[in-house]
């Protein structure tokens, strides 16, 4: 049985509007579990503790990448698997584990693969999955530089193609100090166990060469504070602390489709 | 043979980089490839190949497998295999390995060691066959009758 934690204010309150054919859809395909609703995710880990029971088997987060965030931060200590039924406006997360839409994820509960993932650490908060540090400019731009009609009619699609740098200072484990320009910095976390926990992409003026490095803990600062993303998420700012922790989180993902291999010419 | 240009680019997927204009400082310590286009200033530890590129500047003792210089090195390199210094290369330390080359136009100022390595020998003793050599005589000669 799973436990499904629903943030009903998620992606505009579209679960008020989807619940009745999520529901059935569960009951069609006989996925046995308990719903609780966490209205403006308040008391989640008294929820949590209150209805976890030996039978659940897995969480369930139904809602965006705030209310996955949320649930991951209070699973980091129990052994029981993640599974995400995207309904936010941002689902970055789910997207990542290749769960695309919430029909797709109650499908996904019925067989799902387990997949075990690194936690991080932002401040005091843990995550899953890649971060990404830029200038406020950089983030503009990002937004402006995907394509849409909208964008193109407005002439935005046009803009900002000048990446502006802030002189940043990084520092890797205690060991390794970087200071200069940054445009931007990307944090993988790495889940072979063994070896550096983090991977880091640093992007300075030369977009042709980044530089890459490896580490399990990083600080970073910059002369103007940047936002931390997660997907399309501003999930923290500048100076901020980055670790990857050694702690793994298991994630319910669709299983990876069968390869079919043509049989030889006889 | 000593790695040609194109070689050296095909260097192409390290673990580790420092990117043409960034400053690093500190301890490098890795297991795997790292290459330097930036400025580093510290110490550079790996298991594997190091390659110094044309813009960088290195402040550091180098450890690693083999070391491939086409930019500057202040400090001393330390290789388990070989050290190229390529014709843009520039060395102000003193280099230890058990190979050593130094392209036209490239530059060490410092002394050079070479790793004691074990005469070439067969890795098996050569074995003879002995042919037992059955003496069958002489043969028989008519001697004309006395």
């Amino acid at each position: 049985m799973y436990l499904l934690l629903v943030n009903p204010e998620a992606g505009g309150k579209y679960f008020q509007k989807i619940k009745n054919q999520l529901l059935a859809t569960l009951g069609r395909l006989g996925v046995k579990f308990d719903l609780v609703e966490l209205p403006n995710l308040v008391d989640v880990q008294e929820t949590l503790e209150k209805h976890i029971k030996v039978s659940t088997a897995g969480v369930v987060a139904v809602g965006g990448n705030a209310t996955v965030n949320a649930v991951i931060n209070l699973m980091a200590d129990e052994e029981m698997p993640l599974g995400i039924i995207p309904i936010g406006k941002t689902n970055y997360l789910a997207h990542s584990l290749g769960i695309k839409g919430w029909r797709n994820a109650v499908k996904m509960l019925v067989d799902p693969d387990k997949r075990a993932q690194r936690l991080g650490k932002i401040g005091k908060h843990y995550f899953v999955g890649n971060l990404e540090i830029l200038s406020h400019q950089n983030l503009l731009g990002k937004y402006l530089r995907g394509e849409s009609l909208l964008k193109k009619f407005l002439g935005a699609s046009a803009t900002p193609q000048r990446n502006l740098s802030v002189n940043a200072k990084i520092e890797i484990d205690d060991e390794l100090k970087i200071n200069g320009p940054m445009q931007k910095l990307q944090v993988k976390l790495n889940d072979d166990k063994g070896g550096k926990k983090l991977r880091l992409e640093l992007i300075t003026d030369t977009l042709k060469n980044p530089t890459k490095l490896w580490g399990d803990e990083i600080k970073i600062e910059g002369d103007k504070k940047m936002p931390v993303l997660m997907g399309n998420e501003v999930v923290a700012h500048t100076p901020v602390e980055i670790k990857g922790c050694t702690k793994y989180i298991e994630l319910l993902v669709p299983k990876s489709p069968v390869k079919l291999t043509k049989r030889p010419k006889k | 043979m000593s790695k040609t240009r194109a070689d050296f680019a095909g260097f192409n997927n390290p673990d580790t980089i420092i990117g043409r204009g960034v400053r690093v400082e500190g301890t490098l310590q890795t297991a795997g490839d790292i290459q330097i286009n930036g400025d580093f200033r510290g110490k550079l530890i790996t298991e594997k190949d190091v390659v110094v590129g044309e813009h960088a500047v290195v402040d550091a003792n180098i450890h690693g497998q083999n070391v491939y210089v086409a930019g500057e090195v202040r400090g001393d390199i330390n290789a388990f295999e070989k050290i190229e210094i390529l014709e843009t290369g520039k060395v102000d330390g003193n280099v230890t390995a058990s190979a050593l080359s130094i392209e036209s136009g490239g530059i060490l100022k410092g002394t050079s060691t070479m790793h004691e390595v074990e005469a070439e020998r067969p890795e098996t003793e050569p074995t003879y066959e002995v042919q037992e050599i059955k003496d069958e005589g002489t043969p028989e000669q008519d001697t004309p009758a006395s």
